[in-house]
């Protein structure tokens, strides 16, 4: 049997159409699988200790972070305050995006928050230019329970009751929305079909 | 032990962060002050002591520019020498390092051992001195910043009524801006070792003047991206006695000097964050004063575990 001489031309011509056959294949696979990646980014976020124990806002069960009082109330959130919140829509805004088809190359994009931006949105209550997010990672003051136990037997309802010179303690810091994102990074990299 | 890096990052950051405020903010005023007879059991009794009214001095001689600021001034005065009268009335002058005499910049006062002739002075002199004295104190700190705010500090007054008594030496009072480095973390940068060294160091700005606040805060947030020279932890300018080390510093120190020669090895300011504390707390916990918190990143570019 002879060979059979494909043009390269032709060859190229090919590739070139590939990407656009390619697309409404994958895209569907793709985009289930980054919801699921998603979902578990959430799902993550939702059932860390931290983001408990803000939701939860009282000191029903003794706190990961703050050995008097809620974490909450360490932070100095006011009781209609749901601090988590702004954190759980902004990375729920996460989306995969098609971008463009070059040759045989699909081109897809995932956007989520950064973590600057999530810092800037989740400032201290006491400090605005500081951001309660990345405190819990970093460590943070007890500056907040003054806000706590002002007025009517503490608005956040898990302050300190105490006067003056009692310090709130010593702060456990511990990985948060870092370590999240990174999982989640993580495997949108490993991402396969 | 010998000093490692977090004492030269202190050591460096420090020195910038005072020459920063003076510098570019004009953080200083002149004034020609008494210098009141003081006792002090740390000193030995050999010592005559005599305060003025204010802490901290400034002692970069490298400020006087020539060059007329908007204080109407070419720069901070060092003060460099005391005048005065004896009981008889006689007048005097004592240069720096005559007579026994230091000068405690950090303390904002002087003692010496005797006149230009050997004599003591006595208790009963009238001194006075040319001298620049810092809008803000200085201060290295290992107090966390709760403490810092709740603590009730004395306030030494740079304007209005000013006390007619030396001010008590060793005591942190205010303004003033408390310096630490809280956390520290080399992150891989480059095959062969090379590190970038992330510190974290805070700044806690305290005083009775709102708008001093806001003028070291807006600096403070404009010097991100800048880069400041590493200065040996042995190479600090001031002597236990609070006075300049001569031997290191033979004709007076200059941070500006110190700019100019150490341009290899410098420290990088990533990033800066500034915030007030807000009226709410401030009200609760010290209401006379205005606070202001800065965050600096400091960037290192190291091989730590060469060195």
């Amino acid at each position: 049997m002879s060979n059979v001489v494909v043009p390269r031309l032709a060859v190229e011509a090919v590739l070139k159409q590939t990407g656009r056959f390619v697309k409404p294949v994958v895209e569907p696979k793709l985009i289930k699988e980054f919801r699921k990646i998603k979902e578990e980014m959430l799902s993550e976020f939702d059932s860390h200790s931290a983001t408990r124990e803000l939701v939860g806002k009282t000191s029903s069960v003794p706190s990961a972070f703050v050995s008097h009082g809620s974490l909450f109330g360490f932070i100095g959130f006011d009781k209609s305050d749901n601090p988590t919140e702004i954190v759980r829509e902004m990375l729920k805004t996460s989306e995969l995006k098609f971008i463009k088809i070059k040759n045989e190359v699909v081109d897809f994009k995932v956007f989520y928050p950064s973590k600057k931006e999530l810092f800037s949105a989740t400032p201290l209550p006491w400090a605005t230019g500081r951001s309660w997010l990345e405190g819990i990672e970093s460590g943070m003051s007890g500056l907040g329970r003054y806000l706590s136990e002002e007025s009517e037997a503490s608005r956040s309802g898990g302050g300190i009751q105490s006067e003056g010179t009692i310090r709130s303690g010593r702060f456990r810091n511990a990985k948060y929305i870092s370590e999240i994102l990174n999982n989640f990074i993580k495997k949108i990299n490993n991402l396969s079909l | 032990m010998k000093p490692q890096f977090q004492h030269t990052l202190v050591t460096s950051f420090y020195l910038w962060f005072d020459n920063y405020l003076q510098k570019k903010g004009e953080a200083y005023k002149n004034t020609t002050g008494i210098f009141y007879n003081m006792t002090d059991d740390r000193l030995d009794s050999s010592y005559n002591v005599y305060s003025s009214p204010y802490k901290q001095f400034v002692f970069d001689s490298g400020l006087h520019t020539g060059v007329v600021n908007s204080q109407g001034t070419e720069g901070p005065i060092v003060l460099d020498r005391i005048s005065g009268q004896r009981e008889n009335g006689n007048s005097f002058e004592i240069p720096q390092g005559t007579s026994g005499l230091k000068i405690d910049y950090e303390n904002g006062r002087v003692f010496f051992t005797g006149d230009n002739n050997s004599n003591l002075p006595g208790d009963s002199l009238s001194l006075s001195g040319q001298f620049a004295v810092k809008d803000f104190n200085l201060y290295v700190t290992n107090q966390t910043e709760e403490d810092l705010v709740v603590e009730k500090f004395a306030t030494n007054n740079r304007f209005g009524n000013i006390q007619t008594s030396g001010v008590a030496p060793y005591d942190q009072v205010l303004p003033a801006v408390f310096i630490g480095a809280e956390t520290i973390k080399n992150e891989p940068l480059a095959f062969g070792g090379l590190d970038t060294t992330k510190t974290n160091v805070k700044a806690v700005v305290m005083t009775t003047d709102l708008y001093c606040l806001d003028c070291v805060l807006s600096m403070a947030a404009d010097a991100q991206k800048r880069s400041f020279a590493k200065v040996n932890f042995s190479d600090f300018p001031v002597t236990e006695f609070g006075d300049i080390k001569t031997a290191t510093y033979p004709t007076g120190y200059s941070y500006n000097q110190i700019e100019k020669s150490n341009t290899s090895e410098m420290f990088h300011i990533e990033e800066v964050n500034v915030s007030k504390l807000s009226d709410r707390v401030t009200k609760k916990v010290n209401p006379d004063i205005f606070i202001g918190f800065i965050d600096f990143e400091i960037h290192k570019y190291r091989s730590p575990r060469a060195e």
